[in-house]
């Protein structure tokens, strides 16, 4: 069977609902937008005079996006799952040959394409306000982006299976949202930098604000990327086929 | 004749609330024949989902195989998931934000059919179900009936040649259920598809299903071609009108086991299960007694309920 043929099933349906909720979407959007305002001008008032816009406010801008971009991929599979059970075509996607962890892994990639554009929006509307400018540098960015979402898929590979076996699980689902700031904003010390995402963010920042680019990674960190991303991943993924598989025994796969 | 599914010794239990054990399936085995509409039956928490599920892949059973088309729904999970698909919630089935036009793109896709030969078939398919004019419609905004042809469309478009459906016609009205019910004949006879169905409508089973399986209590209690099933009950049973009786005579008859007593406007109505033949001698030596007039005898019209419930009462007797 062609994989390519679910996938665009999934980007295809992914960008109806984007373009058909437009509204919706956008209401989002500005929510999102809101709330970075508010933090930045707490921020703001906290800081006073002394703040130094060169640093702390480039970072809270490159951090802020950063999450929004990690937040909307790692909560991509759950809360399709759960939304899934509640409308009742979850059956149906685990009928497909192609397999409910295949399925899944076409919607977190067709979501964060087109979540991807939000996130620029994003960028575009908090680097106006703030009057920041950072470095844009694509090259440099698109594998430190792609270590840190391989991190957070693995996240929502786990956490989507948790959502498999017990569906009512929004509230704790909620929780990592705020974890994912801790993340993101974390020091690479050596024992967070093994922490989803923690060190691909860093350089992220570094990346950004300090104008660095790939060579200025230590070889170190790259396999401690490479290396914490795989593993996060492949244990998401293996997590969430034992939770299918146990779901399948408890007969409650498709059960809200 | 070619077979399609084979479900061999299927058995499941699920873990209750407290610990507790509840055996959904023990030990079930049937063969579904191509080209037929066969009614999986039972009361609610008899396991016609347990077994409907599990030949989805959706529940894993604790013992027992399920073949679909030779492949086995465990070992062989896509192949023979290939060879199924299933309307299991009814108009719950499809995306209610996308139109009818984009469901059938989208699960059509996700089962490996190639946009080229679907850009014919899709209108067809829509023509078929009197979906055209809605097409483009969120399928929220469109009745119950059409919502429930689409999710019926949605299987056929996925080209599986085995259809399960769980109560296709649940809610519908008396139209929308009648155009239904043609459409499965129409796909069996046309296209040679199978068609495996669930209902608690006892009509639709006797209109379209030519075999049942009837599950109780995790096991099956009948496994018949349903014409036999009618013709078995019906040669059994017998109504006789006749006249007044005597209090002696009432007492008499109530004794005679499977026979009921019934008072009608001109005397009384008896009605005779003949597992026993020696019964209804029984019955007319006490009418016999008093020259009690019998103003009728007539062989019981059974419906298909009534064929459902004898079995049912049999298999708790």
């Amino acid at each position: 069977m062609k994989l390519w043929l679910g996938f665009a099933a999934m980007l295809k349906k992914e960008i109806i609902l984007m373009r058909r909720y437009f509204v919706n979407s956008l209401g989002g959007i500005i929510t999102i937008y809101i709330i970075f305002m508010l933090i930045f001008w707490g921020y703001t008032g906290l800081g006073g005079a002394g703040l130094k816009l060169g640093t702390t406010i480039d970072s809270l801008v490159v951090s802020y996006v950063t999450w929004l971009m990690l937040m909307m991929a790692w909560q991509t599979i759950p809360y399709t799952l759960l939304q899934e059970t509640q409308e009742g075509t979850l059956e149906q996607l685990c009928m497909s040959p192609l397999g409910l962890t295949v399925l899944s892994a076409f919607k977190l990639i067709a979501g964060v394409l087109t979540d991807l554009l939000v996130v620029i929006a994003m960028l575009a509307l908090t680097m106006a306000t703030t009057g920041t400018s950072l470095n844009i540098d694509i090259i440099s960015l698109l594998p430190l982006i792609l270590f840190a979402l391989m991190a957070v898929s693995g996240l929502g590979f786990f956490f989507g299976g948790i959502t498999l076996m017990y569906k009512r699980i929004q509230s704790y689902l909620q929780i990592v949202q705020f974890a994912l700031i801790a993340l993101v904003a974390a020091d690479p010390s050596p024992v967070f930098r093994w922490l989803p995402a923690t060190l691909p963010s860093h350089w992220i920042r570094m990346v950004m604000i300090k104008g660095q680019n790939l060579s200025y990674i230590p070889a170190g960190d790259w396999l401690t990327m490479l290396f914490s991303s795989l593993l996060y991943l492949f244990v998401g993924i293996a997590v969430f086929k034992l939770c299918e598989a146990k779901a399948r025994r408890q007969g409650t796969l498709g059960h809200f | 004749m070619d077979i399609v599914l084979k479900v061999n010794n299927l058995t499941k239990t699920y873990s209750g609330s407290e610990g507790k054990q509840v055996r959904a399936l023990e030990e079930i085995s049937f063969e579904v024949p191509r080209g037929i509409i066969f009614g999986l039956l039972g009361p609610n928490g008899a396991g016609k989902t347990t077994t409907i599920k599990s030949i989805c892949g959706l529940v894993q059973p604790d013992a027992g195989s399920i073949s679909v088309n030779g492949w086995d729904v465990q070992c062989q999970r896509a192949k023979a998931l290939a060879q199924l698909t299933a309307v299991l919630e009814g108009n719950r089935n499809i995306y209610w934000r996308l139109t009818p036009r984009e469901n059938l793109e989208f699960f059509a896709a996700i089962r490996g059919r190639k946009p080229r030969r679907l850009n014919r078939e899709i209108p067809e398919l829509l023509e078929v179900f009197g979906l055209t004019e809605k097409a483009n419609q969120p399928v929220r905004k469109l009745s119950r009936g059409m919502q429930q042809k689409l999710a019926l469309a949605v299987t056929l478009v996925t080209g599986a040649p085995i259809l399960l459906l769980d109560e296709p016609t649940l809610g519908l009205d008396v139209k929308a259920s009648y155009e239904i019910r043609s459409l499965l004949r129409r796909i069996v006879q046309e296209e040679q598809r199978t068609v495996i169905i669930t209902t608690h409508d006892m009509n639709v089973v006797q209109d379209i299903c030519q075999h049942v399986v009837i599950i109780n209590e995790g096991r099956i209690v009948a496994n018949d071609n349903i014409q036999h099933l009618l013709d078995l009950f019906q040669v059994r049973s017998y109504d006789l009108v006749v006249g007044q009786l005597t209090p002696g005579q009432r007492t008499g008859l109530e004794q005679i086991p499977h026979l009921r007593l019934e008072p009608v406007n001109s005397g009384w109505q008896i009605s005779l299960d003949m597992e026993n033949p020696t019964l209804l001698w029984q019955a007319l030596d006490v009418l016999g007694s008093e020259q009690t007039p019998i103003e009728s005898v007539s062989r019981k019209e059974l419906n298909f309920e009534k064929v459902f419930m004898e079995i049912l009462g049999g298999a708790k007797a």
